[in-house]
């Protein structure tokens, strides 16, 4: 049976709930964040509460994002890889480099750097 | 269904920073986590920007992705709302302060998406969780939706419905509770976010 059926004793349980679902002020969510390593079952009723959230966000109207929103996604990644390139080996391919340049060649919308 | 390797695996290749199993997360999961957060800010162009945020962070840092926490989906649509809830709020957004408790035959099914039998099967989990939600009381439904779909903190809630703030704690524990004995009796004895995305046809 799981932490929250089961009325664990944590004073705190209330607030985990709360913390999960993102509804306290600043000062209720420092609380709980500090407490949380050191306490089982509002980690446990955390993430209770995380799956029970999660059910909620997949059963709201399906709603598709526009095209342009992938490029957005993969702009922004590239360029936080592509900076170390050009300033410190411009005429090497490390390995970490090789998988993003395929899989931005393969979105057929990258440009060679010159 | 999707087949291929597991969400764990490709989390685990972003970490050997692996832009193919990012693009394959994102497929996997960009309608979902858009629809969430469409549905919480409302505004198109705050959702993708929450949503480029969300799988941002994912690139920049899949560490936070803590298996040993519970599922991918969990974890990924948990952001996403956390993000979307602090894009309202910074936004301050009008819309946010008159989010109304959804009542029976109200807006929450799935919009029908053109020749998707998926958009079939979202409507059938969508029902689970929506027939769920009206199982609860009144009173925890409203505190539940104010929180998870306004964005509203506990405190805000307490002034909006007049309750002490003592009160609207223990109501979204017990509605939290209770939802979750309800879904998991619904949706059968795994997880309720792997039962859900089944049911979506999105696994």
């Amino acid at each position: 049976m799981n932490d929250l059926r089961r009325g664990a004793a944590c004073p705190h349980r209330e607030l985990a709930v709360g913390w999960a679902l993102h509804a306290l002020e600043p000062a209720g969510d420092s609380l709980v964040a500090a407490h949380m390593p050191d306490c089982s079952i509002c980690t446990s009723t955390a993430a209770e509460t995380e799956e029970v959230g999660a059910t909620l966000g997949l059963s709201v109207p399906d709603a598709i994002p526009s095209a342009e929103l992938e490029q957005r996604v993969l702009r922004v990644t590239a360029a936080k890889w592509e900076a170390p390139v050009v300033v410190l080996a411009p005429s090497t391919s490390p390995p970490r480099h090789i998988t993003r340049w395929f899989w931005l060649r393969a979105g057929g919308w990258l440009r060679p750097r010159r | 269904m999707a087949e291929g390797p597991s969400d764990a695996e490709l989390v685990r290749r972003v970490r050997d920073a692996d832009g193919a199993a990012l693009s394959q997360l994102y497929q996997r999961f960009v309608r979902p986590c858009y629809s969430l957060a469409r549905r919480i800010c409302v505004d198109e162009g705050l959702a993708e920007d929450v949503v480029q945020e969300v799988f941002l962070t994912l690139w920049r840092d899949p560490t936070r992705f803590d298996p040993a926490r519970g599922g991918f989906a969990t974890w990924l649509l948990t952001v996403t709302h956390h993000r979307a809830v602090d894009a309202v709020r910074k936004e301050n957004a009008i819309r946010r302060r008159v989010v109304a408790v959804p009542e029976a035959g109200e807006d929450w099914s799935p919009t029908p998406v053109p020749g998707a039998d998926q958009a079939a099967l979202a409507r059938v989990a969508a029902g689970q969780v929506r027939a769920a939600l009206h199982r609860l009381p009144v009173a925890q439904r409203q505190v539940l939706a104010l929180a998870y779909f306004g964005g509203h903190t506990q405190s805000e809630i307490a002034v909006q419905t007049g309750v002490p703030l003592g009160t609207v704690k223990s109501r979204m524990f017990t509605a939290v509770q209770r939802l979750r004995a309800l879904l998991t009796d619904q949706l059968g004895p795994d997880t309720l976010v792997a039962e859900a995305r089944k049911m979506r046809g999105e696994q």
